[in-house]
């Protein structure tokens, strides 16, 4: 009963699998055996599209995200703009393109922001009982509760909008959880026998714990960085809605989906295109994350059977 | 997360039960003190913290004053409401009457601070329980049918949509809602009024920000509890499937998911605040998004207060439960 | 297993004690009725959905405009009031005369009660002069705009002098922000008890002020007596929230809707009434900072690269207007002859070069957005067309308090900034025209000629020489340009088809004329 909740004690971790694992497509699963690799492949598949995307915009010309055009306003979609057109008659498809450029990138610098500071941190801290511990407990506690909106005020205050101070206020949100987590984690791990062993024996500190400990924790961390990714790709989207995030025009998916609101009897293109973009990158980073749960599970049952 | 915050308790060697409960209870009792210190640390970190970073913000003066203020109007303005002086000055002032629990007065309505917190602090609680009800009564009921099929159509195809149910925000959910319940059928408000119907639309919102991960963790633990061996005995005895599931797959998963829906609470607490603002819903993360864009640090300072102990309080709540409820983790070490 | 069954019952339990203890300890927020009740009956209920309340509740000293002036139309009256045509109508106070420059004696109006009983007349206007003349009154809002007020003086119960510390031609039309509360509870409440018992003469009584919506009863003693029994106020900051509350008839008029939502609106039957509160917007700038845009050629080059006729077609339905001037037409002041910058892109690029910026511009600018009808657009489509003359310019988006703390000091790190200001609530050009001079404290912008005649004109008591001599600050605001003008802005509210008599000089509602059938 423990073994689930160890996981699920992370509210934005839940990468608890299924019995036999989800799988979204019966067919990849049967080709690929066993479900939790079919997670991972269409997973990685669609992630693999996304940053194909991205890395083709930088060099090929995808169509003018920024191109204003007030007769062409609120066009629904058709054969010259296949996504349609929004509130100042840019084409909504050149946006999801750029936008994905910024959310990946945001997404996949704030995950490892957060998570180089966690699982240092949670390490730390399970390694070393006493003042350490408690002071990396208490920051997490304290972070934890400190309200996700003031620390953006602050940060756009101080910093201005745009992609590092974004970055940066969802990196510093997400680390605390992520601590914990790792440090639940290393925990368990720091008390097993054969550490306990080493360090009696004399093995040096780091040593032991780069040998032993971490090793063990990677596949926790993947899991990990997948969900907390998913969720701060979310949250980015929430703080442009409320006018915290990027510049003003910027074409990013939260910025589509704000400026949607007020369109959406006349124009509800306007909120499909970036809420369809978002779930899939989203949908990405959850499979990925499943497959990997599963993969570890399946691979923990085995050694314990 | 909260189970491990603190040091599992070693029961003692004792066979005699009530010789064993009175350590026990001791120890509970010195847990909940070490709790209370801790809860009072972190507040007194917290406001110093946010006294800093509000001020670096902006200046509040300038909002009272408005955008006709003369140079004169303002040092008055600075005056009249405490903002003048060293900033240390203002900090100390500060710190000695938060240990009397005096936020001040906001310095939009001049209103009590910590007053119109809770004032507004019943509408987001309202909130925040129909929104576990609802995630409960959806996602219990889903999670458990989920967990104890067998591989098939209908459950690849269910688990399909619930991921993808957990990558659409949750404000787009809102959204939708609002588009077809209130402006297309007319059926529901989309703003607060005050009566029961306002405040469906609002929760399922919340709710659904936690929905699909509350079912696949109920799937699973209910999947997981459901390979148990007292199941298997059951089965083999006869028990049909659904007797299995719900007197003895169920009770278990329900220990999990209690734990999940605690944990929950802090994150539905932010949820609130994009819900609330959606909804016009006069809760405290309304209160939080207005005081915060009209730099009125006082309603802030204790608004960021007052959810901290609550999210505190819910965490030791859930933490006792948890602790008390599951004899395997008392006995840890085992 | 029992065990563990009956604590996760308790846990839920726990929560459910959580619910009703919510809900027993829950002040309702007091609503709006669905109006089933009272629709058919000669009275009912107006709802109103704005973007804010009052920051200072129902302190009548602490704001000026919008939007608090929505509330307290409803709650208090002043002096006079200025009409659309910028004309200076009576209000409390039927007739005035100018004795000497500093010396005005304006007879009241008889008969009229606050809301509380006490008697309206001269003791209490002195009343309020001498509060807005006191230290902690100087600090308002109200108080700052009204700092040319020196004294009052009852000569009799109708009439009170007024005395000014400088000759001030327009100040009749200034004191339209006077609102006067009931003296007698102003001196009991103090400013901080006023603020949630406010006493006034006007149409409705404010029974409750909330955080987010406030609820009035009508005042039948009232000399402007409504025709509807009850007026609620609710707070919906987000446009999109507020014409969906309207749409689903949970309120039933809706102050400040968004262009493009005019024509989904009326098709569905709803009554949408476009007007002109005089406001130009803006993209100000920091000459006395230096740098590219001292120049004013390049300052006339933005504004003939931007194409006004085309955001207004497109983004406003038309129903705004290009700026010529930094005054709406009807403005006390405004030069018909000046004709501002027609869209040209080539003559823009001609100047740049002429100014050595052939080769291109960088230039940025801090915005505050969702004060006015397409504004994001209009800062963007802007952006867009000065990209097509190779001027780059980086748009920021800032809180309105943000801009307060930048703008009062002028303390920006950008050289432009999106500036809206208008003639209300005197409707006269030397109010924005100072904006934009030497004459503002920390002044972003300085031209001596202008400051010059700006001071000439405030101690002109001839009104056609006053208007002469604004007009030529237009015309050398059109040589040397203090702004890249953008839009004369409109404000749009809708209501519901059985709300009807609504009608708005400058802002102020009158709500006595309103019926809902």
């Amino acid at each position: 009963m423990t073994a689930p909740l160890q996981r699920s004690e992370a509210p934005g971790d839940a990468g608890v699998p299924l019995a036999d694992a989800p799988t979204p497509v019966g067919v990849l699963r049967r080709r690929a055996g066993t479900g939790h690799t079919a997670s991972l492949y269409v997973g990685g598949a669609i992630a693999a599209v996304l940053v194909a995307t991205a890395l083709l915009s930088l060099f090929v010309h995808l169509g003018d995200p920024n191109a204003t055009d007030l007769l062409g306003r609120l066009h629904s979609p058709d054969g010259a703009h296949l996504a349609g057109t929004d509130e100042l008659g840019r084409d909504i498809l050149a946006r999801l393109v750029r936008g994905v450029r910024w959310s990946l990138g945001i997404g996949t610098i704030a995950t490892a922001i957060a998570v180089t500071i966690g699982a240092t941190l949670g390490t730390i801290g399970a390694w070393r009982p006493g003042i350490v511990r408690t002071l990396m407990v208490r920051s997490t506690d304290i972070g934890i509760s400190f309200p996700f909106l003031v620390i953006a005020v602050v940060i756009v205050a101080v910093v201005g909008h745009g992609f590092w101070p974004l970055t940066l206020t969802l990196g510093v949100v997400a680390w605390p959880t992520m601590a914990r987590v790792i440090y639940a984690q290393a925990r368990g791990l720091c008390e097993r026998e054969y550490v306990l062993a080493a360090r009696l024996a004399g093995v040096g500190g780091l040593r032991s714990l780069l040998t032993h400990v971490l090793p063990p924790l990677v596949p926790h961390l993947q899991v990990m960085a997948a969900f907390t990714f998913a969720d701060l790709l979310v949250a980015e989207s929430g703080l442009s809605f409320l006018g915290l995030g990027a510049p003003l025009g910027e074409a990013t998916w939260g910025n589509m989906l704000s400026a949607s609101r007020a369109y959406l009897i006349q124009a509800p293109w306007m909120m499909l295109g970036p809420a369809t973009a978002i779930v899939l990158a989203v949908l990405a980073a959850n499979l990925v994350g499943d497959g990997l749960t599963a993969r570890d599970h399946a691979k923990r049952s085995r050694s314990a059977a | 997360m909260s189970a491990m915050a603190g040091p599992a308790p070693l029961a003692s060697p004792s066979p005699d039960t009530a010789a064993r409960a009175r350590p026990a209870m001791r120890l509970l009792a010195r847990q909940l003190l070490n709790r209370v210190a801790q809860l009072v640390i972190l507040l007194f970190v917290i406001s110093s913290v946010l006294f800093v970073l509000l001020r670096l913000t902006g200046d509040p003066a300038v909002t009272i004053a408005g955008e006709n203020a003369t140079p004169d109007t303002l040092a008055a303005v600075r005056q009249q409401y405490g903002l003048d002086g060293s900033q240390l000055h203002q900090y100390l002032t500060f710190i000695g009457n938060l240990l009397h629990l005096d936020f001040g007065s906001s310095l939009a309505t001049g209103q009590d601070a910590l007053g119109m917190v809770g004032a507004q602090l019943p509408a987001t609680l309202r909130l925040a329980v129909a929104a576990i009800i609802l995630n409960a009564l959806i996602a219990i009921p889903v999670g458990a049918w989920l967990g104890s099929r067998r591989r098939g159509v209908a459950r690849e195809s269910a688990s399909f949509l619930i991921t993808i149910a957990q990558g659409i925000p949750g404000y787009v959910v809102g959204l939708l809602l609002i588009q077809v319940f209130a402006v297309w059928l007319h059926v529901l408000p989309s703003v607060a009024n005050g009566g029961f119907t306002s405040m469906i639309l609002p929760a399922l919102t919340l709710a659904s920000f936690q929905v699909p991960k509350m079912v696949r963790v109920t799937a699973a633990s209910v999947a997981e509890a459901g390979r148990a061996d007292y199941i298997l005995t059951a089965t083999a005895n006869g028990a049909s499937p659904s007797t299995v599931v719900l007197r003895h797959a169920l009770p278990n998963a329900l220990l999990a998911v209690t734990a999940m829906l605690g944990a929950q609470f802090a994150f539905l607490l932010s949820g609130t605040l994009i819900t609330e603002y959606l909804f016009n819903w006069p809760g405290l993360g309304l209160l939080m998004v207005n005081s915060v864009q009209r730099l009125d640090f006082p309603v802030v300072q204790a608004a960021v207060f007052v959810t901290a102990v609550m999210v505190f309080v819910v965490n030791v709540v859930m933490d006792i439960v948890f602790e008390l409820a599951d004899p395997r983790l008392r006995r840890s070490g085992a | 297993m029992r065990l563990r069954q009956g604590l996760s019952a308790i846990a839920l339990g726990v929560c459910a004690t959580l619910v009703v203890a919510a809900c027993s300890s829950a002040t309702t927020p007091q609503g709006s009725s669905s109006g089933g009740a009272n629709a058919g009956k000669p009275g009912g209920q107006l709802r109103v959905g704005v973007s804010a309340l009052p920051p200072g509740q129902g302190n009548p000293f602490s704001a000026i405009g919008s939007p608090s002036v929505y509330v307290w139309a409803s709650i208090f009256d002043a002096l006079t009031t200025v009409d659309k045509t910028g004309k200076v109508q009576p209000g409390l106070a039927t007739s005035w005369k100018n004795i000497d420059p500093t010396h005005w004696s304006f007879t009241l109006r008889q008969g009229v009660t606050f809301s509380n009983g006490e008697p309206f007349n001269a003791d209490a206007v002195v009343a309020t002069v001498n509060y807005l003349t006191s230290k902690e009154g100087k600090a308002t809002s109200v108080g700052g705009e009204l700092s040319m007020l020196a004294s009052a003086q009852a000569t009799d119960p109708n009439t009170v002098e007024i005395t000014t510390s400088t000759p001030n031609p327009v100040m009749p039309a200034s004191l339209c922000v006077m609102y006067i509360p009931a003296p007698k509870a102003w001196a009991q409440l103090g400013a901080k008890g006023f603020a949630t018992q406010p006493v006034g003469t006007g149409p409705f009584v404010a029974n409750s002020f909330t955080q987010n919506s406030v609820q009035l009863t009508a005042n039948t003693k009232s000399w402007r007596a409504p025709k509807v029994d009850k007026l609620s106020f609710t707070m919906l900051a987000d446009q999109a929230a507020r014409t969906q509350a309207l749409q689903s008839k949970q309120i039933d008029l809706e102050i400040g809707v968004s262009p493009d939502q005019m024509p989904s609106l009326s098709s569905a039957g709803f009554n949408v009434v476009t007007s002109s509160p005089q406001q130009i917007m803006s993209l100000a700038f920091r000459q006395t900072s230096g740098g590219p845009i001292a120049d004013p050629m390049v300052r006339q080059a933005l504004n003939y690269a931007v194409n006004k006729d085309a955001m207004n077609t497109s983004l406003l339905g038309g129903k705004g207007a290009a700026p010529t001037q930094g005054t709406a037409s009807n403005t006390f002041g405004n030069n018909p002859s000046v004709k501002g910058f027609p869209y040209d892109p080539d003559k823009a690029k001609q100047l740049l070069q002429q100014a050595g910026y052939g080769s291109g511009l960088k230039l940025s600018a801090d915005v505050v957005v969702g004060s006015f009808p397409a504004d994001a657009q209009i800062y963007q489509s802007a952006a867009a067309d000065l990209a097509k003359v190779g001027v780059q310019l980086t748009l920021t988006q800032i809180t309105f308090a943000d801009f307060l703390s930048k703008y009062l000091p002028n303390s920006w790190d950008t050289p432009m900034f999106g500036l809206s200001w208008n003639g209300q609530p005197t409707l006269q050009a030397s109010r924005p025209d100072t904006i934009f001079s030497c004459l503002q404290p920390k002044a972003f912008f300085c031209d001596p000629t202008v400051k010059d005649l700006l001071t000439k004109a405030s101690t002109e008591f001839d009104e056609n020489q006053r208007k002469q001599t604004l007009q030529d600050v237009a015309t050398q605001m059109q040589a040397n340009p203090p702004a890249l003008l953008l839009m004369e802005q409109i404000d749009i509210n809708a209501m519901a088809s059985n709300v009807n008599g609504f009608s708005a000089d400058n802002r102020t509602v009158h709500y006595e004329n309103i019926t809902v059938n």
